[in-house]
């Protein structure tokens, strides 16, 4: 879409492109939803917003213990003497404290199987920022990562729009449940190499969003003598690590590098508390890195995106609490586990199946035996029924870029008991209303 | 409110709420001589990312903003480090105040177009730093004149308004362009919280602009840089007591204004004389007379015997592209009148220690 309008010949290129993506047809559904959205005595028949990953589910918790921490706050009479050193603190290393907490933290939702160092954590504009942060400090214009598919939408803008970085799919197929295979790494490497792209690296997400799945071991292993081989980057995303819910395990690539032999200097993670703790308002991105040039210059690029100091000093003493954080991770990991049953059984009610996955705010679920036919139309067909019928915000699977059609990413934690409640219902019916139709259809067929 | 209200996603270009707190702010500070419009903001993280912002919206790789100089170090990070844009300093000198000169400019902007150089606008900083000199309206007319002959940008960086002593009054670009009738489509206007209202922690940033399409474009990027909503919460409060902001603000001034005459007053007892100006923490301070080499090696010759002997810790010239050696910038609002007396002893002993020299 060209703008011929002599005032946008002022703005540059990044301003009038399209890499932002808001021109895509996934942002139909947030439309939809924006519009007409649901409330259930306001609205009722409004869309239930099923594609915003957030998690609220343990908002008691924090809520409770603000209560009994005044002094956290520097708004409060029992936190007020620490407003003045706070309001003026801009360093980009960040509060000594926010970084002994966050590397507290991650030790502690791995288990306690490894420790971070506080020196290597780098703060950013939420995972958005921290994304993009470490694309600026790893690739210039023009090279490209690798990502498995299907992945976070979002990971085009963040990662490829003002760094002028591609990105290569490395296609995951669901006869394996999606698995990362070295077959697929290397072909996609291959394909880089004849186009004369330059790899700088890999990124991956464990947990994995849209499926819900943790990366098992042996592919972290898998990838980390693949890229070592490579001599290339292995950036991984671990902004869903503490909402496992079931077995598997999470293995944090933190922990595959103390067993395998590796560069450390080419394994970076990148964090956030939008997921785990349910605070993307907050925008706490964080970058770690084993790589000493890249903290040091990612440090520098920290002041395009701070972590405003009120929040760090807030989070400093949250984090910082065990008992709370015990607490907090266990009962949050239950409440998802309860939701992600009472959502899944509702669907096989139905005979409608996800993705086996033990982590995440959503489910992966397989709506291919929907499909008129086995096409992306025909999943943009089905997509703006459920958007529009059944009024269910859903991401596509084609939005993911997913190589087969059908598959959609409904998430679950972000609504009431009673939302999930209605919105299995709306499910049933449509799926009851298709399977009359296509009873129908049959018995048409067969007068014929 | 509950944590659900501030903890979950949030616009990322900031509340509304804290867009219209703001917008009021900034017409009380520059003493309602203009309003702002709140559906034209952009909120940011800080005025660093504001500006790196529009660098990104306003020009691509290898193309160039004219920046009167001497300007402030970290400008050379947030307008070209991840844009890959050039700066190119339009110098002003002493005899002029270190005030803009459209000569200067003119020259400036046609050696750039002979060199290939393709300039998309204007960055000042009013009032500037680190002179602390303000805009008259003349200036801004002209500055105003010769983007829209040049089709180019003007971005005004006002961060500093509210920090304003003495006789001279600040005059924003928004109030020129509301009396004018100028094509608004080139003018924005950055702001933030960390000076006037001191509070760098908190990461508030303004970008305002006139131009629908980069205020588009803004609003999308803004989500690499978005407030905190805690913070939000708490300005929006705070913003919302206009008795509060007012006096604040004139105590702020009023000390401001006590502490820059002091340190000038005592400089000039030293032999040191300052730039004149009205606005900043700081004072512009000539000590050509106590370098050895006139040149950038005997500023910065100075600059260690300062930090090493003196134990003061003030802004080389040359790191602001001033084109003159010898200048230094003093910042002196982190210390109390009670530390002057100190400061002025250890400058004397290293003056001293130059004296002797030669």
């Amino acid at each position: 879409m060209e703008f011929e309008n002599p005032s946008c010949q002022l703005l540059s290129k990044i301003a009038t492109n399209e890499q932002h993506g808001e021109n895509s047809p996934y942002f139909d559904g947030w439309k939809a939803y924006d519009n007409d959205p649901y409330h259930p005595t306001q609205n009722p028949n409004g869309v239930i917003q099923m594609g915003l990953a957030e998690n609220p589910l343990s908002f008691d918790l924090v809520e409770e213990w603000i209560r009994k921490h005044p002094s956290a706050s520097i708004c409060t009479s029992e936190g007020l003497q620490k407003f003045r050193d706070i309001a003026i603190f801009q360093d980009y290393h960040g509060l000594t404290e926010f970084r002994n907490a966050v590397a507290r933290f991650l030790g502690k939702v791995r288990g306690g199987r490894v420790t971070f160092d506080p020196a290597r954590i780098v703060l950013a504009g939420g995972a958005t920022g921290a994304s993009e942060l470490i694309t600026f400090c790893l690739a210039d214009p023009g090279d490209a990562f690798l990502v498995p598919t299907p992945y976070y939408p979002a990971f085009d803008r963040d990662l490829k729009w003002r760094t002028g970085v591609q990105l290569i799919p490395v296609i995951c197929e669901s006869s394996n449940n999606f698995k990362i295979t070295k077959e697929a790494l290397e072909e996609a490497f291959e394909n880089a190499k004849k186009s004369s792209i330059k790899v700088k690296g890999v990124i991956i997400a464990n947990p994995s969003n849209p499926l819900g799945t943790t990366v098992e071991r042996e592919t972290q292993i898998t990838l980390v003598n693949f890229i070592n081989e490579k001599q290339i980057h292995l950036v991984c995303d671990e902004i869903y690590s503490a909402t496992i819910f079931s077995r598997p395990n999470f293995s944090s690539i933190a922990e595959i590098i103390e067993e395998v032999e590796c560069n450390r200097d080419l394994i970076h993670i990148i964090y956030s508390l939008s997921k785990d703790m349910g605070f993307p308002g907050f925008r706490v991105g964080i970058v770690y890195s084993y790589n000493d040039a890249v903290v040091n210059c990612g440090r520098k690029m920290s002041s395009f995106g701070l972590v405003s100091s009120q929040t760090q000093h807030f989070l400093a003493s949250m984090l910082s609490d065990d008992e709370f954080i015990d607490h907090f991770l266990k009962t949050s990991s239950m409440r998802l586990a309860k939701r992600h049953q009472t959502f899944t059984s509702g669907l096989e009610e139905v005979e409608i199946k996800c993705l086996n996955s033990n982590a995440g705010l959503f489910c992966w679920m397989d709506l291919r035996p929907l499909l008129k036919e086995p096409t992306f139309e025909a999943e943009m067909v089905l997509w703006r029924l459920i958007i529009h019928n059944v009024k269910l915000n859903v991401s596509p699977g084609f939005s993911f870029h997913c190589v087969e059609p059908g598959w959609f990413r409904v998430c679950f934690a972000n609504m009431d008991d009673e939302t999930l409640e209605i919105a299995l219902k709306r499910i049933r019916i449509f799926i009851q209303a298709t399977e009359k139709k296509s009873d129908v259809t049959a018995k048409k067929r067969k007068q014929w | 409110m509950s944590i659900s209200g501030i903890a979950t996603y949030q616009p990322f270009d900031g509340l509304m709420e804290l867009k219209v707190a703001i917008a009021g702010f900034m017409s009380q500070v520059m003493d309602k001589s203009v309003s702002f419009n709140p559906s034209q903001i952009v909120l940011t993280a800080g005025a660093t990312p504001a500006i790196e912002i529009l660098s990104f919206c306003l020009a691509d790789p290898g193309n160039a903003f004219l920046v009167p100089s001497p300007y402030y170090p970290d400008l050379d990070r947030d307008v070209k480090w991840r844009t890959g844009v050039e700066i190119i300093p339009i110098p002003c000198r002493s005899a002029d105040n270190f005030c803009l000169s459209t000569t200067a400019l003119d020259r400036t902007f046609n050696q750039a177009r002979k060199r290939g150089l393709k300039v998309r606008g204007i960055i000042i900083s009013n009032p500037s730093n680190p002179v602390g000199n303000l805009f008259n309206r003349e200036t801004l007319y002209s500055l105003l004149d010769f983007a829209t002959e040049k089709n180019i940008h003007l971005i005004s960086n006002e961060i500093l308004a509210g920090s304003t002593h003495g006789s001279e009054d600040f005059v924003s670009l928004a109030e020129i362009i509301d009396s004018e009738d100028f094509d608004r489509t080139r003018v924005h206007i950055v702001y933030g919280l960390s000076k006037d209202l001191s509070l760098p922690g908190f990461r508030v940033g303004v970008i305002y602009t006139f131009n629908e399409n980069v205020l588009a474009a803004a609003k999308k990027l803004a989500r690499f840089s978005s407030i905190s909503a805690p913070s939000q919460r708490l300005l929006i409060s705070m913003l919302a007591d206009t008795k509060f902001i007012h006096l604040f603000m004139k105590n702020n001034r009023e000390r401001l204004e006590r502490m820059y005459n002091a340190f000038v007053t005592g400089l000039k007892q030293l032999g040191i004389e300052c730039m004149k100006s009205n606005g900043g923490f700081y004072c512009w301070m000539d000590m050509s007379g106590l370098i050895r080499s006139y040149n950038e090696k005997g500023e910065l010759e100075l600059w260690d015997k300062l930090l090493s002997v003196g134990k003061v810790n003030v802004t080389p010239g040359s790191s602001c592209h001033c084109i003159e050696p010898g200048w230094f910038r003093l910042c002196f609002t982190t210390l109390s009148e009670n530390d002057i007396p100190v400061v002025m002893d250890r400058i004397r002993k290293v003056s001293e220690i130059c004296k002797s020299r030669s």
